[in-house]
């Protein structure tokens, strides 16, 4: 009886020990380092491009944790595009200005002739109107989507720019279809006269009237033009798949898919406003007489002598053009 | 300007047209929310 005695005195000693002990040895400081731990994060990180998990989702992007390539994109956005669309837009508008000021608008050297032909039919008009109708919405509101929040978001307060920031973002999804076909058409009706030719050389040496003083030939389209041209198709193009990639999201693209869409869409774009800044200035104020082959239609025949003179002598021949003006 | 006018038109009557289209079609129209959305579907 005095041996289990014991041994149950023993026993209880032994547990109390035990339970005194454990909690002290449980705040013992770990093995495990924390910053060691980070430091084997940015390595997986660096070594597979991202970090992912696992979720009861359908969408499994959703499991995308984190991802390197995600930080550039975002310092592109935020930082980089503005800067872009700033130097290129602004840089453009000043340089306008300043060649404004300085040559003022080109004029029809021997005034016009009073006599008119056709340069544009009602057909490639409505073409161009519809695209640059679509072009300057979308340029306007996706100028908003990367300066809006920063410059109106001061002057219309947050929720004026918001309901704004919606009703543009809508306009530009949707604005992208007569855009686009307006581009393919533009492709179609006018690929017969923009390839180079021999004449554009000689006119980009001469300046192309624009600087100096000089009339090089041209025929329909002069090397300018042509620079327009391509510039519409392929830029506009360009704008017009990423711009699709974007708006139907992960059909086509991964993620870094989605990203580079967004980094093409964007230079492409806002480069796209720089360039069509200059041809809308010289086809209004720029030039005079210029409006008018989208306007009505038809151009001086002097305005065709001094700017396109190898065009108005093959509709010349053709028996084309040349008719008096129509009375005011 | 009858072309400039009809051109208009025509990009406003395209745009609407494509708006009732993928709407009806139940497209997730708002594609800065559908980032993390499957092919069509809204979660």
């Amino acid at each position: 009886m005095r041996a289990s005695v014991r041994f149950l005195f023993a026993a209880s000693i032994l547990w109390l020990a035990a339970a005194l002990v454990a909690p002290a040895y449980a705040q013992q400081p770990t093995t495990v380092n924390p910053t060691a731990e980070r430091v084997q994060e940015e390595q997986l990180l660096k070594a597979l491009k991202k970090a992912e998990g696992r979720g009861t989702l359908a969408d499994t992007k959703s499991q995308l944790l984190e991802q390197p390539a995600g930080r550039d994109w975002r310092q592109f956005q935020q930082v980089t595009l503005p800067w872009i669309g700033a130097i290129g837009i602004l840089g453009m508008l000043g340089l306008l200005v300043l060649f404004f000021l300085i040559r003022g608008m080109i004029r029809i050297e021997n005034g016009r002739s009073g006599r008119t032909l056709v340069r544009f039919n009602s057909f490639e008009r409505f073409v161009h109107w519809m695209t640059a109708f679509s072009f300057i919405i979308l340029a306007v509101s996706g100028l908003n989507i990367t300066f809006g929040r920063a410059l109106l978001t001061p002057l219309l307060g947050p929720e004026t720019f918001a309901t704004w920031a919606q009703w543009a973002k809508y306009a530009h999804n949707y604005l992208s279809f007569p855009f686009t076909i307006g581009v393919v058409l533009i492709f179609l009706m006018w690929i017969a006269w923009n390839f180079p030719s021999g004449a554009d050389f000689r006119w980009i040496r001469e300046g192309g009237g624009i600087i100096g003083n000089k009339h090089p030939p041209a025929r329909r389209f002069n090397a300018g033009q042509k620079v327009i041209y391509w510039v519409v198709v392929l830029g506009g193009g360009a704008v017009a798949v990423t711009g699709y990639l974007l708006f139907f999201p992960f059909y086509v693209t991964d993620m870094a898919g989605q990203q580079l869409a967004h980094l093409i869409h964007g230079i492409a774009g806002l480069l796209f406003i720089a360039i069509m800044l200059a041809h809308i200035y010289i086809g209004t104020i720029g030039m005079q007489g210029a409006f008018e082959a989208m306007g009505s239609g038809e151009v001086d025949e002097n305005w065709a002598r001094q700017h396109h003179s190898l065009w108005l002598e093959k509709q010349a021949g053709k028996g084309r053009g040349q008719r008096p003006a129509p009375a005011e | 300007m009858r072309a400039f006018l009809v051109g208009c038109l025509a990009a406003i009557v395209i745009a609407v047209g494509a708006y009732a289209v993928l709407n009806h079609s139940g497209y997730v129209i708002d594609s800065a929310s559908s980032v993390f959305t499957t092919k069509g579907t809204r979660l």
